[in-house]
């Protein structure tokens, strides 16, 4: 009984220090910012996507606007370290947008053009399989960091 | 139960021991493994802030200082806590306990400024829990080894 009950003290003692892994929190937190960032990438490529035919109904009037994501990597003071964060959605003003001729359209202008959102389906979908990849990479981080952590605790079993 | 009570004196012979010697022994095992641990935690968290700003434009990969210069206690930041006065104030310390440098073969950078290659990154991040499975299984081994001197052994 007491031996054990020394087996146990020594066990704390000698690998205690182990199991604080306070590195391996920062990998996850940072693992799980970029998560959230792409996350939010996803999302404005799925707003993209879904607004690819969202016209203006007054004439002349301006259809929806691709939006872009930027990322940048961020101080973040309640954790004391840099963190990946999706830091502003922005609309792309530099592609043109597309006119179709549509007379009959309530949006039509006095030529009879509708102008139709400048989202292309193909950058869309680069960006989205993008997105994917850098997502799951996050993700095996994160698993990586686990697994590592959950050796550590091993030890003390 | 006489053979119990001699393999458990034995045991303790053998415990007196190790505590005798343990100046040695545990600088040489425990302290190793232990920063041995600490350092792949860092490294990892270094890996794990590559890949999250795999697509940060003008970010450049970083790659964490070696074992080699932790183990010698230079490349360890300084533990420096921050005063706190009062309850509102941030009393969080260096985040990490490894030393991050830019790495100098991170290879071309994407026309974004960005070089971080996920590749390699992934590469690394196997090789590291690897290393962690490692140093999990000698700390585990130098444990049953007090588990021996205690007479448990298994």
């Amino acid at each position: 009984m007491t031996a054990r009950l020394l087996y146990v003290l020594a066990l704390c003692f000698f690998f205690a220090p182990c199991a604080e892994a306070g590195g391996l929190n920062a990998a996850m937190r940072q693992s799980a910012a970029g998560l959230k960032a792409q996350s939010a990438r996803m999302e404005v490529v799925a707003q993209n996507i879904a607004n690819v035919e969202s016209v203006s109904l007054v004439p002349g009037g301006e259809p929806y606007r691709r939006k872009t994501v930027y990322f940048s990597e961020r101080y973040n003071p309640s954790v004391d370290a840099p963190e990946t964060v999706a830091s502003k959605i922005s609309r792309d003003f530099r592609r043109p947008f597309k006119a179709r001729y549509d007379p009959g359209h309530p949006g039509a202008d006095a030529d009879g053009y509708v102008l139709y959102p400048n989202v292309d389906s193909a950058v869309e979908n680069a960006d989205m399989r993008e997105a994917e990849r850098s997502f799951e990479a996050n993700l095996s981080a994160l698993q990586t960091a686990r697994t590592m952590y959950g050796r550590t605790l091993d030890l003390l079993r | 139960m006489r053979n119990g009570v001699k393999k458990r004196a034995v045991g303790m012979a053998l415990w007196c021991f190790a505590i005798g010697a343990s100046p040695a022994f545990s600088a040489t095992i425990e302290e190793t493994l232990r920063q041995k641990m600490r350092h792949l935690a860092g490294t990892q968290s270094v890996i794990a802030r590559n890949i999250a700003n795999a697509d940060v434009p003008g970010y450049k990969a970083m790659k964490a200082a070696p074992f080699a210069e932790a183990a010698q206690g230079r490349g360890r930041l300084a533990p420096v806590a921050l005063a706190a006065t009062s309850p509102l104030h941030i009393t969080r310390g260096a985040a990490s306990s490894v030393r991050a440098e830019p790495d100098p073969d991170a290879g071309p950078a994407k026309p974004n400024g960005n070089n971080v290659s996920l590749e390699r990154q992934s590469l690394e991040m196997n090789r590291l829990a690897l290393q962690h499975q490692e140093a999990t299984g000698l700390s585990r081994k130098v444990a049953d080894l007090y588990r021996a001197a205690l007479g448990e052994a298994r």
